[in-house]
């Protein structure tokens, strides 16, 4: 399976970090396109060819979890695997998540906690 | 202030820049901390306590930090950006210590502050800690309401 990833953070350093990662692991990766915020995340959703999100919480213009409530909002983008990655990790916000049918990696990780994370979000775990 | 909390913040600080950036924590500031703050930046944490997590580096701290992260073209846009994320972590990590993991707490941007003096802030000292690298020292101050 080809696997093209969008990754949303408003840190284009943790975009860099987060796509040198993902380069690394060893997944079939095609391409990864990057967004800089959830209303621009959600554009390029829209467009279509994406089978997995990055996504991080506290970003301006549209936050991670508007974009997430969005994203299973659209029938055409409900079932589409989602990862946030954000510092933000308490045992509620982990559960709404979840609820949501997001996964979740806290920042900074390891780059093998990003890999499990995105196994498990494409049903490959 | 509490001791403890004291050293939750240096020890989130130090795994936090351990985790992010691969460094390592020294045993003394070599004299680095009586060098002039030369960046910072701040988060605004809300939910059931209200307050700021200020972090500033002193010597070339952030040079390195930038450079493990992004290499050694990382230009003063992208280092602003690496100390904003630092602040984002520390912020993140060291709120749920505190308050407990059960507590949900919203993230505001990283902000750069003119003038880093901690008199800008106006709000009271719930702890501090600083941790000594090879090149500088991070001071992380927790504010609240």
């Amino acid at each position: 399976m080809a696997l093209r990833v969008l990754v949303v953070d408003d840190s284009a350093v943790m975009r860099s970090m987060v796509v040198k990662v993902l380069h690394m692991t060893g997944l079939p990766i095609v391409e990864i396109r990057e967004a800089e915020n959830g209303k621009a995340g959600l554009e390029a959703l829209e467009q279509g060819g994406i089978d997995l999100a990055l996504v991080d919480i506290n970003m301006p213009v549209m936050d991670g979890l508007t974009m997430l409530d969005l994203v299973r909002a659209n029938p055409k983008l409900a079932s589409l695997p989602i990862v946030v990655v954000s510092t933000e990790g308490s045992d509620k916000r982990i559960k709404e998540l979840r609820d949501k049918g997001a996964a979740f990696i806290r920042k900074p990780f390891a780059p093998e906690a990003l890999v499990d994370a995105v196994v498990n979000a494409i049903g490959g775990g | 202030m509490a001791e403890n909390w004291n050293n939750a913040i240096r020890e989130v600080t130090s795994k936090s820049l351990e985790d992010l950036c691969f460094l390592i924590p020294g045993d003394d500031t070599a004299g680095l901390d009586a060098e002039p703050v030369a960046a910072g930046a701040y988060v605004v944490f809300e939910g059931p306590v209200n307050g700021i997590v200020l972090i500033q580096m002193r010597g070339t701290l952030l040079n390195e930090i930038a450079t493990n992260m992004l290499g050694d073209d990382a230009g003063e846009a992208e280092r602003r950006d690496a100390l904003g994320e630092v602040a984002n972590i520390i912020c993140g990590h060291i709120v749920p210590v505190i308050w407990g993991a059960e507590a949900v707490f919203s993230l505001r941007r990283p902000e750069f502050p003119e003038d880093l003096g901690v008199s800008l802030l106006h709000r009271a000292v719930f702890a501090v800690g600083s941790v000594p690298f090879d090149s500088g020292v991070a001071d992380v101050t927790l504010f609240v309401d």
